[in-house]
């Protein structure tokens, strides 16, 4: 009761403190003292980014599906309230209990950038416990993480007890059975993580050693015990019509990033865009059965009162008869005046049919995600897109009205030329000139943003080098001098240097975890947020730890190099994205797995697509 | 058929005084949409309820009695306030409603603040009242002042335990008043003297009728 107290005399001198009031709709209310276990989940970025994260509501609920347990949840405060916080003596709390977090059995944290791991350590700082696992003895809490980012965990090894490596849902429940075994008995905490370490998902850093070669390559990753597996396996949903799905999900009191009510469709991309990682790591393709989605959909209207519903995937035009479920679904929710959205739509002539009958609501934008800008180069990534495609769509959205047009792409991909770079430019000449030609009277916007590509461990390309800063620089300048000449064409780029360290984190190993003790002594924490991003502190920081960064971002690893990652299996084999990356420098696609399997390896999960199993 | 306009009465205090106006505009809509409630929508490319607050209510403003008015496609009764009251979150709720049959304003009201300052507080905040203060806005580029006593009927200052209490009487002028934050911040900036505001009340609210 104290940090509730205290805290609300702060709330009059902070920015949006909407933020750390809890009290949503549909926020899960016990008794702490009648609950076995205490979980805080964490999200490492603040509550308006946190609540929009749709892994975060499914396994609080879940959780607290369960009489032994109570999960609450806990944001990173922003800056003007962590000075509150530390002036008045205040650590981490959570907005169910307002209770702090060293109190907690285990303490959770979802990762899903990079670029949030110095909020992951002040996190843990916050809570006034020890930074390093080793230096938390049994009574104080576990510390747990899962997400997309744990597919290579090695950078934060030194700090998470246990990492839970792919879909929580089940993973966690059999975690938590172990952690209630362990807390009531006399198991150390040693045994208990060895316990941990044999759940299939849980990978327990600290069993597992690294050794270097001279050069600073891996010469080799082994279980420090014959008790522990020596790769650790991925855990999927096999089937999504059978697993957990909140439908009275706490929505939140103030606006927050995604603020609507949210369904799965399914999971997993069939497409193998060779740069992307959710694309391996979420295999295979698991669909939701119509049937569920609209249940869902129903129940999520009448428990969040939410004026939008979004349907989302990795790439939702994918999913079989969209029409039919969107026309389904638009049969109670336009009653409501509860607008559909479907973001990852591959726009076409029939998707915009589709986005012209439910999206009502939407400013009339129109995005595309080419990635590259010549074909060749499309096809060395295997973004199965057509520029053919895209003009005709444009033209036909631009007779309708759409006045914004935004394209998407990457910038330093593998193999490419000034050529690709150009081939940008010309895409949004081209949209400009079907607008000119059509002689309509309105402004059209055209923008154009480019990312910097991020090799990501897993993918077809982790072997790849990144552009240096500079090279990043002479391509940017080139697009930019080159767009400025079109009108009403706006153009964006990503910044270097966040770019840079996302490449070093992603593929980074255990010499990392001292670079973020530097960098979190030092200062840095929402990197992500530009305004906060400061890269000559991270370069101190590197400098500290003896770590000289490009050895991590722009170096070309050889195939039988051992990555940092290896001991981690998705499933995907390592032949199979040998395969791929080297039809990438032959510019050969590779069909998506709709229209044939493509041997992945993924197959062994026996799930979804793999199994023949469709809506 | 035709929509009623209904006016619902309602108290705001911790934790939901925390959340700005528009979180309330759309709080009341998901809890309208939650009990099936047929709202009045705009007509458009994009459709929003008719929900208006007579005041809207700044971050951190608790209110034993608030009031908005919002148009329904059908017939509302007493049953409303307990189905609202049965989902809203903590700190909000429903008083009672009525059929909004006439067009009122507000006329007055009085606010109560608790802050903490220094012993003297009162007696220098005193002293900047009775020189006929301005308040500073800055709207659009444009800066504009506001005579404090334009808007004031009267205002108290005493010191109460640990904290300083203010009261304020302000009336509204041509749809327009001034907040009691804006006079503490204006008294501050001038006076150099720090404060914590740790908590503001709209005590009460004096509507009138229009004709």
């Amino acid at each position: 009761m104290v940090v509730k107290d205290k805290l609300f005399k702060l709330l009059y001198s902070v920015e949006k403190p909407g933020r750390y009031i809890g009290n949503e709709i549909n926020m899960v209310e016990k008794d702490p003292n009648k609950v076995d276990i205490r979980f805080a989940f964490c999200f490492p970025d603040i509550y308006e980014i946190g609540m929009s994260h749709l892994g975060l509501k499914i396994l609080y609920h879940l959780l607290n599906k369960r009489e032994d347990v109570y999960c609450e949840r806990a944001f990173m405060p922003w800056i003007d309230m962590q000075e509150k916080m530390q002036k008045e003596g205040i650590k981490l709390f959570t907005l169910e209990t307002f209770t702090t977090l060293d109190e907690f059995d285990i303490i959770g944290f979802s990762l899903s950038y990079e670029m949030s791991y110095t909020n992951v350590l002040k996190m843990i700082k916050l809570s006034g416990i020890p930074l390093e696992s080793k230096n938390r003895p049994k009574g104080m809490p576990i510390v747990i993480a899962g997400g997309p980012c744990t597919y290579n965990p090695e950078p934060l090894w030194e700090f998470i007890d246990v990492f839970v490596i792919g879909e929580g849902e089940e993973v966690i429940l059999e975690f938590v059975d172990l952690f209630k075994e362990y807390k009531f008995s006399e198991m150390s905490k040693e045994e208990f993580l060895l316990r941990c370490a044999n759940i299939e998902g849980c990978y327990v850093p600290s069993f597992y050693e690294v050794k270097y070669n001279q050069d600073g390559t891996i010469k080799a990753i082994f279980p420090t015990t014959s008790q522990v597996p020596g790769k650790v396996k991925k855990r999927i949903i096999k089937d999504m019509d059978s697993v957990y799905f909140p439908t009275k999900m706490i929505t939140p009191l103030i606006e927050v990033v995604h603020d609507r009510a949210v369904v799965e469709v399914f999971r997993g991309c069939g497409r193998g865009c060779r740069f992307c990682q959710a694309g391996v790591i979420y295999r295979p393709v698991r669909f939701r059965s119509m049937g569920k989605v609209i249940e869902y959909s129903k129940e999520l209207i009448e428990s969040t009162g939410c004026n939008e519903l979004s349907l989302i995937s990795l790439s939702t035009s994918d999913y079989p008869n969209i029409e039919t479920l969107a026309k389904n679904i638009l049969q109670f929710t336009e009653d409501k005046k509860v607008n559909i959205s479907l973001p990852s739509l591959r726009l076409d002539s029939t998707s915009l049919e589709l986005l012209k009958q439910i999206e009502k609501v939407r400013k009339p934008t129109l995005t595309f995600a080419p990635e590259a800008g010549t074909q060749k180069l499309r096809d060395v990534i295997n973004k199965n897109i057509q520029e053919e495609d895209i003009y005709s769509t444009v033209k036909l959205a631009f007779e309708r009205g759409f006045q914004n047009v935004k394209l998407y792409f990457m910038l330093g991909l593998p193999t490419e030329t000034n050529e690709d770079i150009i081939g940008i430019y010309e895409i949004a000449r081209n949209i400009r000139q079907i607008y000119s030609d059509l002689g309509l009277k309105k402004r059209v916007r055209i923008t154009v943003s480019t990312s910097f590509f991020v090799p990501k461990p897993h993918t077809p390309f982790q072997w790849e080098p990144q552009d240096s800063i500079d090279e990043m620089k002479r391509k940017m300048k080139m697009l930019k001098e080159k767009l400025s000449k079109i009108k009403d064409v706006e153009y964006n780029w990503h910044d270097f240097y966040l770019s840079k360290l996302e490449a070093v984190l992603s593929r980074g190993d255990r010499r990392l975890s001292a670079v973020l003790k530097n960098a979190l002594e030092l200062g840095c924490q929402f990197d992500e947020w530009g305004e906060f991003f400061d890269f000559s502190k991270w370069q101190l920081a590197f400098e500290k730890a003896n770590v000289d960064y490009k050895f991590y971002s722009d170096r070309r690893r050889d195939f039988d190099e051992i990555l940092p990652w290896e001991m981690i299996d998705t499933g995907v084999s390592k032949e199979f994205l040998i395969k791929e990356c080297k039809l990438a420098y032959e510019a050969k696609p590779t069909p998506s797995c709709f229209e044939s399997c493509i041997g992945c390896g993924v197959a062994t999960f026996k799930g979804g697509i793999c199994v023949g199993k469709k809506v | 058929m035709l929509a009623k306009r209904y006016r619902f009465y309602f108290s705001r205090d911790l934790p939901s005084c925390f959340i700005s106006h528009l979180d309330m505009v759309r709080l009341f809509e998901r809890s309208f949409r939650r009990l099936n409630i047929k709202l009045k929508f705009t007509e458009g490319f994009n459709p929003h309820p008719k929900i208006t607050f007579i005041l809207p209510m700044a971050v951190g403003l608790c209110s034993p009695e608030e009031m908005f008015e919002v148009d329904v496609e059908e017939d509302l009764d007493e049953k409303v306030v307990e189905r609202l009251n049965l989902i809203l979150p903590k700190g909000l709720k429903v008083l009672k409603i009525e059929e909004a049959i006439d067009k009122i304003q507000v006329s007055d009201m009085y606010y109560k603040c608790f802050i903490e300052a220094e012993e003297d507080f009162c007696k220098h905040f005193e002293e900047f009242m009775e020189k006929s203060p301005k308040i500073k806005r800055e709207k659009d580029g444009k800066v504009t002042f506001r005579s404090v006593w334009d808007y004031l009927i009267g205002y108290e200052c005493q010191k109460k335990e640990d904290n300083i209490e203010l009261i304020f009487h302000i009336k509204v002028v041509n749809g327009s008043y001034i907040k009691p934050e804006d006079i503490l911040k204006a008294f501050s900036e001038e006076y150099n003297i720090e404060y914590k505001i740790i908590r503001v009340e709209r005590e009460k609210v004096n509507y009138q009728r229009v004709i």
